[in-house]
């Protein structure tokens, strides 16, 4: 939610990014020394840097000779392959997303609201989570009306409500396994999955299990003096809640395993298919280094890294809320 | 049947309710610690200790009390999100942070609801 600025920053820095394409190629440096050669600011930005008299006209020669280290005959060639493809591997923020700080832009007022910017603007997650909540409530009131409030009129099982404790336990479950699911559920649309993890899950099972009404059952079980049973009772939903949440989420996993191999599959080959350098990387245009696209598509399948699709925010689920945005 | 769907609807509001303040804290609050649902647990308990209290001593009747705990309340309040939050937090081996959570969560909610019968049942 919070991540549109930097989404919208990236952009900025990618629409900034082709002017440094042309600058030349001093990649394939194992130590770093490209880093101090590079001819932008060789004013004081790290203390670790010599305070030789780094001229400009010093750095741009250190860069040619590295150039020609990479260009040249000096290295055999599964080194050169493989400095190069760390090059490509490692990340090369261009234009403003270079900085160390990397500035944040605001959204624009208009985009403040529209639902595909702004959750808070978004009409059908309000009527999906009303809905859902409204039916998570009421199951939960019914198997409250049909069991007794309290497991045993005395004793431990005094300070015992199965119907809560049936409610939690049923929520955790369905809930982990749903959050596990749609974060696994990568063929279906995100507006789906976003959808259903505030309906099913914020709605349905935030509405089903309750905290609340634990925490009164509690404080009633301790005006009645049913110290150890309180105790036990708060204690074995925490723990017997994680258990079954900790089942759930491996169970969506599972449910969905199969599926996502093949869909990784497909993935790859069509990655193998149609390569491209990712944003940033900047390819060698030396035709000495015989780089062709095959051996550049073969360097992009290794890395196991989808396409930037800068056109919209990252399908990646909150770690937290499992809420996928 | 009637209470059934007043009951209904106030869980309903209840989980917007938490849709609207999860979303709002989240939008600044940008740690690993899920503090979002830990404020939204502790504020419906506090409520939770406050309409005990009131129900308790008679200040309100039983309809309002049920109204407002199992259907307001219970749509606020969640159980599963928090659990969630655990069983991720140890997934991705922050189990410090997983433990410290637990323990607020257990603890907090608990004085809060404490908190709210006290100020619940002043002058009685």
């Amino acid at each position: 939610m919070t991540d549109h600025e930097s989404d919208d920053a990236g952009n900025l820095a990618d629409g900034a990014g082709p002017v440094h394409l042309g600058a030349p190629v001093t990649s394939a440096d194992p130590d770093g020394q490209a880093a101090s050669a590079a001819p932008a600011s060789p004013a004081a930005e790290d203390g670790l840097h010599s305070p030789s008299p780094a001229t400009l006209a010093h750095d741009e020669r250190v860069a040619r000779e590295v150039e020609q280290d990479v260009t040249g005959t000096g290295w055999p060639d599964d080194q050169l392959d493989d400095a190069l493809r760390r090059e490509l591997l490692s990340p090369h923020p261009t234009g403003a997303a270079a900085a160390r700080k990397p500035p944040s832009v605001p959204l624009a007022p208009l985009k403040r609201m529209q639902a595909r910017f702004n959750p808070l603007a978004d009409f059908l997650s309000y009527v999906v989570i009303f809905l859902g909540g409204a039916v998570g409530t009421g199951l939960r009131y019914l198997l409250w009306l049909s069991m007794p409030a309290s497991a045993s009129g005395h004793g431990l099982l005094l300070a015992f409500h199965p119907a809560t404790f049936l409610a939690n336990m049923i929520a955790c479950f369905l809930f982990a396994m749903l959050t596990s699911y749609t974060a696994q559920a990568i063929w279906m649309k995100k507006r789906t999955r976003q959808l259903m993890g505030r309906g099913i899950g914020m709605g349905i099972c935030g509405g089903f299990s309750t905290l609340s009404a634990m925490m009164v059952e509690d404080i009633t079980a301790l005006h009645t003096g049913g110290y150890l049973g309180f105790f036990l009772y708060t204690m074995l939903s925490f723990i017997l809640g994680i258990a079954v949440a900790w089942f759930g989420s491996w169970l969506g996993v599972r449910l969905t395993a199969k599926r996502v191999g093949s869909e990784n599959v497909a993935e790859a080959l069509r990655n193998l298919q149609h390569a491209k350098p990712a944003i940033g990387v900047r390819v060698p245009v030396d035709p000495s280094t015989q780089l062709t696209s095959s051996s550049l598509g073969s360097l992009a399948a290794r890395t196991d890294d989808p396409d930037p699709d800068t056109d919209e925010i990252p399908v990646v689920p909150d770690p937290m809320t499992g809420e996928v945005k | 049947m009637g209470q059934f769907l007043l009951v209904c609807c106030c869980g309903g509001l209840g989980a917007v309710a938490r849709f609207v303040l999860n979303t709002s804290i989240q939008r600044w609050w940008n740690r690993i610690f899920p503090l979002s649902t830990f404020i939204i647990n502790v504020v419906a308990a506090f409520l939770a200790g406050i309409a005990a209290a009131a129900y308790y001593y008679q200040t309100v009747p039983y309809a309002t009390y049920l109204l407002f705990v199992a259907g307001f309340l219970g749509g606020f309040s969640t159980f599963s999100t928090a659990i969630n939050e655990m069983v991720s937090l140890l997934k991705v081996r922050q189990l410090g942070m997983a433990g410290a959570y637990f323990l607020l969560t257990v603890a907090i909610p608990f004085l809060a609801v404490v908190l709210g019968w006290w100020v619940g049942s002043r002058g009685h």
